[in-house]
């Protein structure tokens, strides 16, 4: 899509979110970005990465978001304009860097870019990061729609600039991956420069040494919350913070991001355009109060639309209460009060339906017998749809191995899971095998604080899995200290060769990385070993050595890492070909009298190989099989046939 | 699923529940689970009849409803509906997912978006290399063969 970077001013595309905030760091001469795959983030740096020759930028994808901030800062105090991406775990990641780098301020201008997941549709929480603002002492600013993606992008730089800090540009789902009309502007010929200065004294902070120490905490901090006001009073004339409805609405909503969209869409839906007036904010902190009073004063009820938590609701909240001796109290509706939920992502029907209750009005809806029937039918005519890993995915493989050896076992042994594809074990797809699952990396260090429980009688066998990108990010530290620590356990390292769940992006275990320049790889296996852990590489395709490295791991003592390597099935390299042709032999497969139970259809639960009602026996989906071979290991009658592929 | 709010009165990236106009469905039980929550008297269903099993359906969990059921459900949900089989055209064009774009062409043929050939080549031509062009254009015309005009 060379088209978002060689697009010319004036020019109208329809352009993702990330398109959009990509676009738009261009257009503001952008010369770094760094960042970790995270959805819904991702494509905003492979967006720059594609661009990088063309425009001069380098993009990296960090090992982690902490790394990938440090990247960029390191950029901006060299007075190059950089930028850091990552999802709202990321930014807990990178939360201790931050602290420090927000106390100190920047130079060239760096914009700090979190795409959250309200309604967690491909995280395992529903967290905010918009805290951190006001925690840190630095502005926030959140785009309402796609054009205001790359237009805030842009500006979001200049503004960092003008208060020598950097600043939040907050997305969600909904705005990074949604699509909508943006107009391009002017692509500019950056001649950027790095240099870092720092013999200035110590006091100098654009040309002295970048240090935070106890002795100059309140000099810095003092500067900080000057810049903060400083941004405060840019915020009170922002073109980003817009008002559409009447002069003295009836109701007013305070909303943010796409919360705008549903808002609009419920007012018109409603047809209230002349009761209810739409208060946008893009700068969300420091709240632009001069233009929250003038607003609040022209209305009696205020109702605040926002994702996730009361964040904006509570800012809001306490201004109100300051101004109560000027305009008088309001009455607040917003999530305090349960017209907007708590949690889960919005949608125009939430906003609808708090409208209706506040203005008194129903909405016109679908009629009563058609909702009746559709419920009806439901059940029957739409199965429910479990997630589960795709056709030819290693990680059925290697779960099917592992909650084998581990039954055989026949300790209550267990494993402690982590961030990617193969979280999806927790459910039966992995065979309800992860026990504990919360952040990157996380089940390595678990499993060390398990490991050490022995004197206190824990004698189960202790696993940890985690992938080939979660490695790098977050497990090597956790492994260093099992194995400093004499916690015997045993980590399965999942390498399918890229970091798949956000997209098949780069990491240091491949020889290219995100600007396709070739790079060292950095082997997970001599890591290990040189940590001191016993080693074993595998392929998890064949099933017999996998179970069998297995369980001679679970007897040695020390700390084990199996390597269970085989790529992804959706990877870029493999291009969809399938290296077997599968078939089940219908006079061998003994359908409902199998032994096991339907063990391949039943247990197994692979999409591409399904169950013949009519005929009583397994087959192979054509469509769906993509030709792994595995299945054939798993049939106890042998009635699963491969052939090499031609 | 996806909506695609496609009008200059609408805001939201979501499509407020019961609104739909056109519900384009890969396969036939997705079509009754978005009708539930998307669906209302006037809207148009387009279905391809190929049907993928879930794995609760695979492991006998639950069981897939018969496709006569499900066209007979669809067509009570629906104002019009056209059933097409992209899937098993799209293998002997040469590959299961030109099925997507077999739909595509269907779904113009329709007439419900305004949609057109015209519109599809230049993107398609922007797009994709001209050897993928032509092959693209053809799995576009099969499809919009399928719909009686």
């Amino acid at each position: 899509m060379s088209e978002l970077w060689q697009a010319e001013k004036g020019s109208r595309l329809l352009l993702m979110g990330n398109d959009a905030i990509a676009r738009g760091a261009m257009e503001a001469g952008v010369s770094v970005a760094a960042g970790y795959p995270g959805t819904p983030s991702s494509e905003i740096i492979e967006n720059l990465a594609r661009a990088a020759q063309d425009r001069n930028i380098y993009v990296e994808w960090s090992v982690n978001e902490k790394v990938a901030l440090e990247v960029a800062a390191a950029a901006s105090f060299a007075g190059l304009r950089s930028m850091a991406v990552m999802k709202q775990v990321g930014m807990n990641v990178a939360a201790d860097f931050l602290l420090h780098l927000t106390q100190y301020g920047t130079r060239g201008g760096l914009v700090l870019v979190s795409c959250e997941d309200p309604g967690a549709l491909s995280s395992t929480n529903e967290g905010e990061s918009r805290f951190y603002t006001k925690m840190m002492e630095f502005p926030l600013l959140e785009p309402g729609d796609f054009q205001e993606a790359k237009d805030m992008a842009k500006w979001a730089f200049q503004l960092s600039e003008e208060i020598r800090n950097l600043v939040m540009l907050r997305s969600v789902t909904r705005l990074s991956h949604s699509s909508g009309n943006v107009v391009m502007g002017d692509l500019p010929q950056v001649k950027a420069r790095a240099r870092f200065r720092h013999q200035g004294g110590l006091l100098d902070t654009m040309g002295g040494p970048i240090i935070n120490l106890p002795g100059t905490v309140h000099f810095l901090r003092q500067k900080q919350q000057e810049k903060l006001r400083k941004a405060a009073q840019i915020f009170d004339t922002s073109p980003f913070n817009t008002y559409t409805g009447p002069e003295r609405p009836e109701l007013l909503v305070i909303t943010s991001s796409t919360c705008t969209l549903y808002s609009k869409e419920a007012v018109h839906l409603l047809g209230v355009q002349d009761r209810v007036g739409i208060l946008k904010l893009g700068t969300t902190w420091p709240l632009p109060k001069g233009l929250i009073e003038e607003y609040l004063a022209m209305t009696d009820k205020v109702l605040i639309v926002e994702e996730v938590l009361p964040f904006m609701e509570d800012n809001v909240l306490a201004l109100a209460t300051t101004l109560v001796p000027r305009i008088g109290a309001k009455t607040f509706f917003g999530k305090h009060d349960g017209s907007i939920p708590t949690m889960h992502e919005l949608n125009p029907d939430i906003v609808v339906a708090a409208l209706c209750r506040i203005l008194n009005v129903t909405c016109g809806t679908v009629p009563e017998a058609y909702v009746r029937r559709a419920t009806e039918i439901a059940p029957a005519g739409a199965p429910a749809r479990a997630l589960t890993f795709c056709p030819g995915c290693p990680h059925r493989a290697s779960f099917w191995s592992i909650h084998n050896a581990l039954e055989l076992d026949n300790r209550k042994g267990f494993v402690c899971g982590d961030i990617g594809c193969y979280s999806l074990a927790a459910g039966p797809s992995g065979f309800e095998t992860l026990r504990t699952l919360h952040s990157m990396g996380s089940g390595t260090g678990l499993a060390s604080g398990f490991g050490r429980q022995v004197q206190f009688g824990l004698d189960q066998p202790i696993f940890a899995v985690c992938g080939d990108s979660t490695f790098y990010h977050a497990v090597m530290p956790a492994l260093v200290n099992a194995i400093h620590n004499k916690a015997d356990i045993t980590l399965i390292v999942l390498d399918n060769s890229g970091t798949a769940m956000t997209g098949f992006q780069a990491h240091p275990g491949l020889k290219v990385n995100a600007i396709g320049e070739d790079v060292p790889a950095v082997d997970i296996p001599e890591i290990c070993a040189a940590m001191g852990a016993k080693v074993k590489i595998c392929d998890p395709f064949d099933l017999d050595e996998t179970r069998k490295t297995l369980l001679d791991m679970i007897e040695e003592e020390g700390v084990k890492v199996v390597v269970l390597r085989q790529i992804c099935a959706l990877s870029p390299e493999k291009k969809g070909a399938k290296a077997y042709k599968m078939a089940v032999n219908e006079t061998v497969c003994l359908g409902e009298n199998c032994g096991c139970n339907r063990l391949c259809t039943r247990i197994f639960k692979c999409p591409g190989l399904i169950w013949d009602e009519k005929k009583k026996v397994a087959m192979i989906d054509e469509v769906i099989c993509a030709g792994c071979g595995v299945c054939a290991s798993i049939c106890p009658s042998g009635a699963i046939e491969r052939k090499e592929a031609a | 699923m996806c909506w695609l709010p496609a009008s200059e009165s609408c805001f939201s990236p979501q499509i407020p529940k019961g609104r739909a106009h056109m519900i384009v469905a890969l396969e036939p039980t997705e079509a009754i689970r978005v009708l539930k929550d998307y669906g209302n008297p006037e809207v148009k269903v387009l279905c391809n009849t190929r049907p993928i099993y879930s794995i609760g359906v695979i492991c006998g969990e639950h069981t897939y409803p018969a496709m006569e059921d499900v066209e007979k459900w669809i067509r009570e949900l629906s104002q019009l509906a056209w059933f097409i089989d992209a899937t098993d055209e799209a293998i002997k064009l040469g590959s299961f997912i030109l099925g997507n774009v077999i739909s595509v062409g269907a779904l113009a043929a329709t007439g419900v978006l305004p949609l057109d050939r015209t519109h599809f080549e230049a993107v398609l031509t922007r797009r994709m290399s001209p050897d993928k062009v032509a092959l693209n254009l053809s799995a576009y015309d099969l499809g919009a063969a399928m719909i009686p005009q």
